[in-house]
């Protein structure tokens, strides 16, 4: 492991926070299967289907069998949030890849290359730049069945091809200016061979930077568009969300603040997770903030 | 610059029409169309349909129609309101987008801002205030916007009633009135810009005068705006529409504050060791000028690169505020559009959404360029 990702994620306090939050929720994700196989009984505490009979009006408070107590339907609201965890991730960590992977690709290769590659890579971005990710997705979501792979892979294209590929852009033309660049080239190495031994160590940081910053956007998104049911997703924080404001009042205890906070509360901790995480790596690389920050 | 700013506008053209053939492909590789969500119509009447709204015609002869209309300001007909052009739809909904996100814009950077300076300065050891605005801060930032819409909804408005949690303006007020609320609200929108630019610039005349003149001066100003609204005869039409825009406007500006107070906070914090600083601080300067006049500065110029991040967010903010709170924006436009496959609405919603993040593009680079002189000579594309 490098050595500014190991500062990042366990020296920097901002990191560890963001770490410790993150690995929170993988263990969460983690414990709902096993949960389900070995603890719970499946027709009571399904995500989706579940119901608890010996209850007799739902939604309840939370008591010792739910210890978040039930949403309108007899649901089980913590096995939801556990089962949202796994989604949120899933979706955080593959649109996070799949962006600065791209971000990274495009803006490398158009420093690199400079001339038509770039005026070619550089006007794709400025296109896309103009497609907000979410509405793009509220249309395609028209075209696909909206599984959150397909969510994640197309938030990651959007995202990862805007604004990060230009701005690593810019960070990638002021290392390939640099004398050991010329002298690699001098010395014959090939282009792929310099780009991935003199350009890229410099440039990873940034792309790790942007993966953050996209994985908390897409998640924010899957919210979104959960919770205008705009997704198949058969259950996230987001759809939790938008069932319950739905059947906010369907209860004779009144309104249903427990079940509206779980899933609120998950949504601002990952997603300041990654924002922790991000400004560690910010600090990580340039000293001067580390020192007075 | 002038080189500059011609060659920025050519390759925004390019990129202008490069966007609108990616809308075309997109939206048209959609299954069905807005004939087919019309559920119960006899086949011979969809047939009839299709060939009146032009969507029996074959693919390439439908783009050259939209280009040709696109460039020449005719955006169609919209399938839902058959009466209107789209862009008279869209004409009288940007006046209603533009007055949420223009003022809850404006209002969160200077919060923003302002926050973030005052945390940074003057340097002291992390007390338990600061660190509970700065998690605020960071919990803001990250949290789901529909939620805070919500908790909002059912306090403010249906727990205590204070402000109203739908639509634009409350129908027994302008049951006999003829103007439009997009008109009252273009004025409002307008007099918030002339309020807020005239606020700033005596900020900046009166530098040098004392505090109380200063206020006073601000004050008169204010007073003379709100004045010419109640001449105006509008006023209680005017605020009834403010009482409206409470809520969705308090939702933008909480969950948009923080990234701007954090990024500020950041930048501050950065150019604290500088020496310029120390020298201040030597002349004895007081805290306040150092902050504003030396640190406060310097310290916005990367902000300005980071609102092209942000800028899309919030434009997405708006148009959420508008779906969770009625308000018949753009954004609730888009929603509606989207719902009933209005292809002619929905190309001109994106094509607006397109447009307005282009011009911010613009303007923030054109700004850039005429800040650092470096950025003028790399003119790519």
């Amino acid at each position: 492991m490098d050595k500014w990702l190991k500062v990042a994620l366990f020296r920097n306090p901002k990191g560890l926070v963001g770490t410790i939050i993150l690995s929170y929720f993988a263990l969460m994700a983690l414990s709902h299967p096993i949960l389900m196989a070995w603890f719970w009984n499946r027709e009571i505490y399904h995500p989706m289907v579940g119901f608890d009979p010996d209850i007799v009006p739902h939604p309840t408070f939370p008591s010792i069998q739910h210890p978040l107590g039930t949403d309108s339907f007899g649901r089980d609201i913590l096995s939801q949030l556990l089962y949202g965890a796994g989604t949120s991730l899933g979706v955080g960590f593959t649109s996070g890849l799949v962006a600065s992977i791209l971000a990274v690709a495009v803006g490398v290769a158009s420093a690199y290359f400079r001339g038509k590659v770039e005026t070619l890579l550089m006007g794709l971005c400025d296109v896309v730049i103009l497609l907000p990710p979410p509405i793009i997705l509220l249309i395609i979501g028209l075209l696909v069945d909206m599984h959150w792979p397909v969510l994640a892979l197309f938030y990651g294209i959007l995202a990862g091809l805007g604004t990060p590929a230009v701005i690593i852009k810019t960070w990638a033309q002021s290392v390939t200016v640099k004398g050991f660049v010329e002298t690699a080239k001098l010395a014959g190495g090939n282009d792929l061979y310099i780009i991935r031994r003199h350009i890229l160590p410099y440039i990873l940081p940034a792309g790790f930077l942007f993966m953050m910053f996209t994985a908390s956007g897409s998640v924010l998104t899957e919210a979104f568009l959960s919770f205008f049911g705009r997704t198949r997703i058969r259950m996230s924080w987001g759809s939790m969300i938008w069932f319950t404001q739905l059947t906010f009042y369907w209860s004779a205890e009144g309104p249903q603040w427990h079940a509206l906070f779980p899933p609120a509360l998950a949504i601002i901790a990952f997603c300041s997770a990654f924002y922790l995480l991000s400004k560690a790596v910010e600090e990580a690389l340039d000293p001067m903030v580390r020192r007075f920050a | 610059m002038g080189r500059y700013i011609f060659y920025r506008f050519i390759r925004a053209f390019i990129t202008l029409f490069l966007f609108q053939t990616t809308l075309f492909l997109l939206i048209h590789a959609l299954p069905g169309d807005f004939v087919s969500t019309a559920v119960g119509l006899p086949p011979v009447w969809k047939k009839a349909l299709r060939v009146y709204l032009g969507l029996n015609l074959p693919l390439w002869k439908q783009y050259i129609l939209w280009m040709r209309g696109f460039f020449s300001g005719n955006l169609g007909r919209s399938f839902l309101f058959p009466r209107l052009s789209v862009l008279s739809v869209l004409l009288m909904a940007l006046p209603k987008t533009l007055l949420l996100l223009v003022p809850a814009t404006i209002s969160a950077w200077v919060l923003g801002l302002w926050l973030g300076k005052r945390l940074a300065w003057p340097p002291k050891k992390s007390s338990p205030v600061n660190a509970s605005i700065t998690a605020f801060a960071v919990a803001s930032h990250s949290s789901f916007l529909p939620w805070v819409a919500f908790m909002l909804i059912q306090i403010l408005a249906i727990r205590l009633r204070w402000f109203p949690a739908q639509s634009e303006t409350s129908l027994e007020l302008w049951t006999d009135v003829t103007v439009s609320s997009s008109d009252i609200m273009v004025w409002m929108l307008v007099s918030f810009i002339i309020a807020t630019i005239g606020w700033w610039a005596i900020g900046q005349k009166t530098y040098r005068w004392r505090r109380a003149a200063r206020v006073a001066f601000k004050v008169f100003f204010l007073t003379a705006i709100g004045l010419a609204w109640c001449f105006s005869g509008w006023s209680r039409l005017a605020l009834d529409i403010l009482w409206h825009l409470a809520l969705p406007f308090t939702a933008l500006v909480v969950t948009t504050f923080g990234e701007i107070m954090l990024l500020t906070h950041t930048s501050m914090n950065v150019l604290r060791g500088e020496d310029f600083v120390l020298l201040a601080r030597a002349k004895g300067l007081p805290d306040s000028r150092i902050r504003n006049g030396h640190l406060g500065r310097l310290a916005t110029l990367p902000l300005l690169s980071r609102f092209m991040l942000q800028f899309p967010f919030l434009l997405l903010g708006s148009f959420v505020i508008e779906k969770m709170f009625f308000w018949p924006g753009v954004g609730f436009l888009l929603f509606l559009a989207i719902d009933y496959q209005d292809v002619p609405l929905l190309m001109g919603t994106l094509s607006l959404t397109g447009i307005l993040l282009l011009v911010s593009h613009i303007t923030l680079d054109i700004i850039q360029a005429w800040i650092d002189p470096r950025l003028r000579e790399k003119i790519h594309g």
